[in-house]
């Protein structure tokens, strides 16, 4: 299928910014062209967006925590499935198979309970501060983070390779879209319970009780589940389906490995947003999950040898309420997983605080909290692998004020 | 109320004056106008009649045992717990939660405070202890959902609850919530069915309650100068009236309740200096209040912790107190709304004979109205019943009873969770809402397929011959010919999610 984007690389962006009435906002930028660029030749950070907001929960389990059985009691893994035991009471999710080797040969990081603090928990207000960096909108000037990086690393003659569009680095100058090209579509979320409530209407009467309460709740029902499905429909646009990445990731990598200048790469991967029938060890996440573990090891492979200058980190916009729902499936919550790998990566290790799932310790009384800010990863593999100065983390997080190192980099 | 065989309709029919005639004359209609197998259907009625309100629910084989042995024998059987044998599978579940085994001091020395190398005052040693108790409570949950699946004391097992909820602890986390199961087991468990002032004296000394309910800070401070300051907390004093004896119709004034947080005062939670076992409870002379008082017409001299004493047997002795705790007894037995009668002979016997609750219960399993067809199959399951009747049905050993405590969260009746001063209700037409029809449905489906992995694989009552068998009287034959349409494991779900498996 070759590897031509939908436009020509870079332009799009380039002539939007030069007629935007925001023109103002284009010249503020324009100091950045004249800044000597930064970054080291050959050093690439691939970011992969798993839209939709995977469950923290499921790919890093808890299963030493009794608490966790009690809040999800038809998704929760148990210590016996072929899960990895990462240590500390964590399984990783036995979907993530193809991810093993990595953990082994102490290249993949793992770090649980991450996020954008004070992120809100809609798709579209949680992406917009993930693409700006910043819960603030008004301080990132229409640019994504992305694109802000791309700029101090490279100058105007910074490239980029992506797998979808996204408004994460909107202001780059040059990016490549790969398109995945025809892939296979996102199934949709069942609900399993559906067609028990169709054989129960017959049995309930119409006058007492106990029969409007039927009709009532399997209304009710039925509303939900509709604008649940909606709405993961909609948590999955712009991103490549799970399914098709499986294939894709392959063809992303070896693009990558050979575009070195190209400092950074993007793809969001969609098909995370599993309101309905999670599933635990298997079902639906299971299945994405095995989906985008293929595509993750298949960038790996794609990089070959160039593994040793890249770091890829995976995360989602947000992660899942602690306590399942009524379908059999986990609600937008805060705290979620971000996985490190690569070379340079200090991994084989669990990373951050872990805050636990008693009440009391859950965000507003139900989300896993988020112990660690993904941009604090994110600005030490700029510094340290990619050698953005320190001083630009201002720029391109606005407001973000890094705290003391996780030490992902080796 | 659906009539689920032609002898209910009959009765129905029938105009007696009095509910003793109607079931005489509707036993010899029957024996006269029906075949010797309507006095089988009959029994099987009364038999399932009887497992639906003195047990959680029909196991596989109940039905056929208590129909052979009698209603009343088995009612007899169920007033003796101590006579009944507890299967060797529940200890072996009950061994894997150590928290069980555990009293209110060794928690504490264990998981409280104190156990920190820290301060006390250290707010994140605070919030350690919090996790802790959270984790203990979780097993208090499990092992209470154990017992009620497997135990065959399983009247023992529903007072339990019931006393539970009566002597709710509210829903504050801390100490109170480390001390959950240990207030079950040191206060409740040994008092269930015995007599009722030793239960409320015994639920008043308990270190959980003292914190959950604020006695404990209910004190008269000294600081050697000066008059005693009272910082009377009359919160506990008054819940013990309103709620836990005399009811909120009963004839307490505020003077009383006031009167009793003053008898209270220096309740407190502690070791015993003399260094004996007391649970955890100590009364501090220091921090109470010496003078007289008058409460509910009755002076009580100043005389330490025997005002207390002497208060709570006044009011576990107060014909209001056996009133309002026979009502509700009928209440959460047999209807959501008691007749008066009945309400009045369950007092009679509670006054004569000191409050013995086994002795009421027998009043009330050998009244007429129990067995009255206007109270068979009419009542909707709590969630907890919804949930424990689906697993006895099935005659499962539990694999997971975090799910199934978590699946109750779901359903709408966490336990140890209930705000309010008693707990969950026990009038059973107040559990009839949308969102928790909807859940059961879903419970249902989610049990019989495995997605709640509660019930192991490969279960023999799994499957729908057996559960028609175990269930009996309680499926209509819509719902039976709806399951045997079904296929395979939706047939189970089907069973289980029906209005006959939400109602008793």
């Amino acid at each position: 299928m070759g590897a031509l984007g939908l436009c020509a690389p870079g332009e799009l962006w380039a002539r939007k910014r030069s007629k935007s009435a925001a023109g103002s906002h284009a010249r503020k930028s324009e100091p950045k062209r004249t800044a000597p660029p930064h970054g080291r030749p050959g050093k690439q950070l691939v970011v992969l967006l798993l839209q939709g907001g995977p469950d923290g929960l499921s790919l890093v389990a808890p299963t030493a925590d009794p608490l966790y059985p009690y809040l999800r009691p038809t998704t929760a893994l148990t210590a016996k499935e072929a899960g990895l035991d990462m240590g500390s009471g964590f399984l990783l999710h036995p979907a993530l198979a193809p991810l093993f080797p990595l953990w082994k040969s102490k290249r993949l990081a793992v770090i649980p309970a991450c996020g954008l603090p004070g992120a809100p928990t809609t798709h579209a207000g949680a992406l917009a501060g993930f693409a700006a960096g910043t819960v603030r909108p008004g301080r990132s000037t229409g640019t994504g983070w992305l694109g802000r990086l791309s700029l101090a690393l490279g100058g105007s003659s910074a490239q980029m390779v992506v797998g979808s569009l996204s408004p994460a680095f909107a202001g780059a100058p040059h990016y490549k879209l790969i398109a995945p090209g025809r892939g296979h579509h996102l199934p949709p979320l069942v609900d399993a319970n559906a067609g028990l409530f169709s054989a129960e209407e017959h049995l309930f009467g119409k006058r007492d009780p106990l029969d409007k309460a039927f009709v009532v709740g399997q209304r009710s029902r039925e509303q939900a589940l509709r604008a649940y499905l909606a709405e993961a429909r909609q948590a999955a646009s712009g991103a490549v389906a799970a399914p098709a990445f499986a294939d894709f990731g392959e063809r992303f990598g070896r693009e990558l490995a050979g575009r070195r200048d190209a400092a950074l790469a993007f793809t969001a991967v969609g098909g995370f947003d599993t309101h309905v029938g999670q599933g635990a060890a298997t079902g639906y996440l299971a299945d994405r999950l095995r989906e985008t573990a293929k595509g993750m090891v298949g960038v790996t492979s794609g990089l070959g040898r160039t593994l040793e200058n890249t770091v890829v980190v995976a995360l989602g916009e947000f992660g899942r309420r602690a306590r399942e729902n009524a379908f059999g499936g986990t609600d937008n919550g805060q705290g979620g997983v971000m996985l490190v790998w690569g070379g340079p990566v200090a991994g084989g290790r669990l990373l951050g605080h872990w805050p636990g799932l008693a009440e009391h310790r859950l965000a507003d009384g139900r989300d896993v909290a988020v112990t660690t800010d993904w941009r604090q990863v994110v600005a030490e593999i700029a510094v340290r692998h990619l050698g953005l100065p320190e001083k630009r983390l201002d720029v391109i997080f606005p407001g973000f004020t890094p705290s003391s190192p996780l030490g992902v980099l080796a | 109320m659906r009539a689920r065989s032609p002898r209910r309709r009959f009765l129905r029919n029938l105009s007696f004056p009095t509910p003793g005639r109607a079931v005489l004359a509707g036993f010899l209609s029957a024996c006269l106008l029906f075949p010797v197998a309507a006095v089988g259907a009959e029994n099987a009625d009364r038999a399932l009649h009887v497992l639906n309100r003195l047990t959680y629910g029909p196991a596989p084989g109940e039905l056929a045992r208590v129909e052979a042995m009698g209603t009343q024998a088995f009612i007899a059987e169920q007033l003796e717990p101590e006579r009944i044998e507890e299967p060797a599978v529940l200890a072996e579940q009950l061994a894997g939660l150590p928290t069980e085994s555990m009293n209110t001091v060794q928690l504490f020395r264990e998981f409280g405070p104190s156990a920190e190398s820290g301060t006390q005052t250290d707010p994140e040693a605070m919030r350690r202890v919090f996790d802790r108790a959270g984790a203990a409570a979780l097993e208090a949950a499990r092992a209470r959902l154990c017992r009620a699946i497997l135990s065959k004391r399983q009247l023992y097992e529903l007072m339990v609850a019931f006393w539970c909820e009566h002597f709710n602890l509210g829903n504050k986390r801390g100490l109170a919530h480390l001390w959950a199961g240990s207030f079950e087991r040191e206060a409740i468990r040994p008092h269930a069915m015995g007599r009722f002032l030793d239960l409320l004296a015994a639920t008043a000394m308990h270190p959980a309650m003292l914190i959950a309910r604020d006695n404990w800070k209910n004190v008269v401070r000294r600081d050697g100068s000066g008059p005693p300051r009272p910082q009377i907390d009359p919160t506990y004093a008054a819940i013990v009236i309103g709620h836990q004896t005399l009811g909120p119709h009963g004839p307490q004034k505020t003077e009383d309740v006031k009167a009793l947080a003053r008898i209270f005062t220096g309740w407190r939670v502690g070791a015993a200096r003399d260094g004996s076992g007391s649970g955890g409870f100590a009364f501090d002379p220091e921090l109470h209040d010496p003078t007289d008082k008058v409460f509910l017409g009755k002076t009580i001299k100043g005389s330490g912790v025997a005002e207390g004493v002497a208060a709570l047997r006044i009011l576990a002795g107060h014909p209001a107190t056996a009133t309002a705790i026979s009502r509700k007894l009928i209440q959460y037995f047999l209807c959501d709304d008691p007749p008066a009668a009945l309400v009045a002979r369950l007092a009679k016997t509670f006054a004569a004979t000191d409050g013995n609750i086994r002795d009421v219960l027998r009043t009330l399993f050998s009244s007429p109205e129990f067995f009255s067809a206007a109270y068979m199959g009419n009542r909707f399951k709590s969630p907890l019943r919804q949930a424990v009747s689906a697993v006895r049905a099935v005659g499962a050993l539990p694999v997971d009873t975090a799910a199934l405590a978590g699946a109750l969260v779901g359903l709408g009746q966490p336990l140890y969770a209930a705000g309010g001063p008693e707990g969950y209700t026990t009038v059973s037409s107040a559990w009839i809402k949308p969102a928790g029809v909807a859940w059961r449905i879903a419970f249902a489906g989610d049990v019989a397929s495995r997605r709640l992995p509660v019930i192991p694989r490969g279960t023999p009552g799994l499957g729908v011959p057996a559960l028609i068998k175990t269930l009996g009287p309680g499926l209509s034959a819509a719902t039976r010919a709806a399951a045997a349409k079904a296929q395979g494991e939706h047939g189970v779900a089907v069973l289980l999610a029906s209005p006959d498996f939400m109602r008793y």
